[in-house]
């Protein structure tokens, strides 16, 4: 019996004895690791250099782009307000052209021949040129004479009774739109001795009416050009 | 005998025990001790921070990577926005306009018709039909246009459709400019054409040189330089499009 109570005391005491120890071990191992702490900092320094590098590196390219992206935005920006501007001259070309209908606030004048008098329209052309010069003087953006639209190439010319304009025969009564500021347009036709009294006198009624928003028909036409040639800025 | 051998036999195992569990004990308290000083705790707190410090490092690196490639795609998307094919595209149709509309300097064959007050002695003129009006212009620029004028100015003022010829006193006022006699029309086109509808009898040219007096002079040219538009009111203020 204590020789078996001796074997059993030897075998516990072993087992607790391994256990302690490897536990020891373990225990020791997981605090300080596997490697030696030394190595270890070395490790980390060597990283630490290295990830500080690229840290810089990618700072600066950060910093480059974010100037570049800067830059950009402002090359953007400038190019955008230019492409505006362009685009506002190109409205601007357009209806200056005759080739779009436009609208806007100016007067309309009618033209026509008192009731008994007789006037050729033919030999009172230059009244109607002259009437229209006095509405550009009054800074008119667009004209029409009975829905033709007097454009840069427009003529008017006295055949028989009447006048061709744009190749159109227009006979009595005229209606001349005019898209304008009107009381310029007024001002402009209505003085002493001025193009309103002239035709008065030759015998034509003329009545204005002005109006906030007028229509102007565009030109349909086409102008091809055979002799002029732009000058370009090379050329200059 | 036999029993005393036996108690030898125990002795000397208990001897080898105790010598055994001595010996690993003692390793024990050494393990335990495992060269772990207060130093190699402080060490070791400080290298646990280092790494932490470091694994900080790795989130920053990453995070500038990512920022790098966010930028990197942003400059892509401006690349794409292709503004100059837009901008040469709306610049074409404004010069093609502007020439159209006499916003371009131009050249080309012509005439040139010089037009001045007249010098006739026949007392039966009136003084103002001596002179040349706003009236007279008009009607031969007129003239020049039906006869396919493509380009036309008066002393350097570009004749476009926004453009008055008017009195103003003894001088004339084109494109908001005052304008002195003589007056030198110049017009770009078919220059037997221009160089008649100044000249033929029976025209507002002839007319104005054979009933009047005046000076009216045309010769041909093969390259006149006509200016483009200046005026000072060319933006619309009132005209929009109505399309």
């Amino acid at each position: 019996m204590s020789k078996l109570w001796q074997k059993v005391m030897l075998f516990a005491i072993s087992l607790v004895l391994g256990v302690v120890c490897m536990t020891q071990i373990r225990t020791t191992n997981n605090v300080l690791g596997n490697e030696d702490p030394k190595d270890m900092a070395s490790q980390l320094d060597n990283e630490l250099a290295e990830l500080t590098l690229q840290k810089n590196e990618l700072r600066e390219e950060l910093d480059a782009l974010k100037q570049t992206a800067k830059e950009n935005e402002e090359i953007y920006d400038a190019k955008e307000a230019e492409l505006e501007r362009l685009k506002e001259e190109l409205a601007n070309q357009q209806i200056l052209s005759g080739y779009y209908e436009v609208k806007g606030p100016g007067t309309i004048i009618t033209i026509d021949s008192e009731p008994n008098s007789y006037v050729s329209l033919a030999s009172s052309h230059q009244y109607i040129l002259a009437l229209i010069s006095y509405l550009n003087n009054a800074g008119v953006e667009a004209i029409s004479i009975n829905g033709q639209r007097y454009t840069n190439y427009t003529e008017i010319v006295p055949v028989l009774d009447h006048i061709n304009v744009n190749g159109v025969a227009l006979v009595l009564p005229l209606e001349i739109r005019a898209i304008g500021n009107s009381r310029t347009i007024d001002a402009s036709l209505n003085f002493v001795g001025g193009i309103v009294s002239q035709l008065s006198q030759i015998g034509y009624t003329i009545e204005t009416e002005n109006s906030s928003e007028i229509f102007i028909n565009k030109y349909d036409g086409e102008k091809e050009f055979k002799y002029a040639v732009p000058i370009t800025l090379d050329e200059e | 005998m036999r029993s005393g051998e036996i108690h030898i036999k125990l002795k000397t195992m208990n001897i080898i025990i105790f010598v055994l569990v001595f010996t690993v004990s003692a390793a024990i308290v050494n393990g335990a001790d495992a060269d772990v000083d207060e130093n190699t705790i402080y060490a070791l707190k400080n290298l646990n921070n280092y790494e932490k410090n470091v694994k900080d490092m790795r989130g920053v690196v990453k995070n500038l990577q990512d920022e790098v490639l966010y930028e990197k795609s942003q400059a892509q998307d401006l690349d794409d926005d292709n503004f100059l094919d837009l901008m040469i595209e709306v610049n074409h149709q404004i010069e093609e306009l502007k020439f159209y509309n006499g916003f371009t300097d131009v050249r080309g064959p012509g005439i040139m018709l010089r037009v001045s007050d007249s010098t006739s002695d026949d007392e039966n003129l009136d003084i103002m039909d001596k002179i040349v009006h706003d009236v007279d212009i008009t009607v031969l620029l007129n003239d020049l246009k039906s006869a396919g004028a493509e380009a036309i100015d008066v002393n350097g003022k570009r004749i476009v459709n926004i453009s008055e010829v008017v009195c103003a006193g003894p001088v004339l006022k084109i494109n908001g400019e005052a304008v002195p006699a003589p007056f030198v029309i110049r017009a770009v086109g078919d220059q037997e054409n221009l160089y008649n509808v100044v000249t033929e009898e029976g025209t507002y040219a002839y007319d104005l040189k054979n009933k009047y007096g005046m000076e009216v002079a045309a010769i041909m040219s093969y390259n006149l330089v006509i200016p483009k538009f200046y005026g000072i009111n060319s933006e619309n203020k009132f005209a929009q499009s109505a399309e």
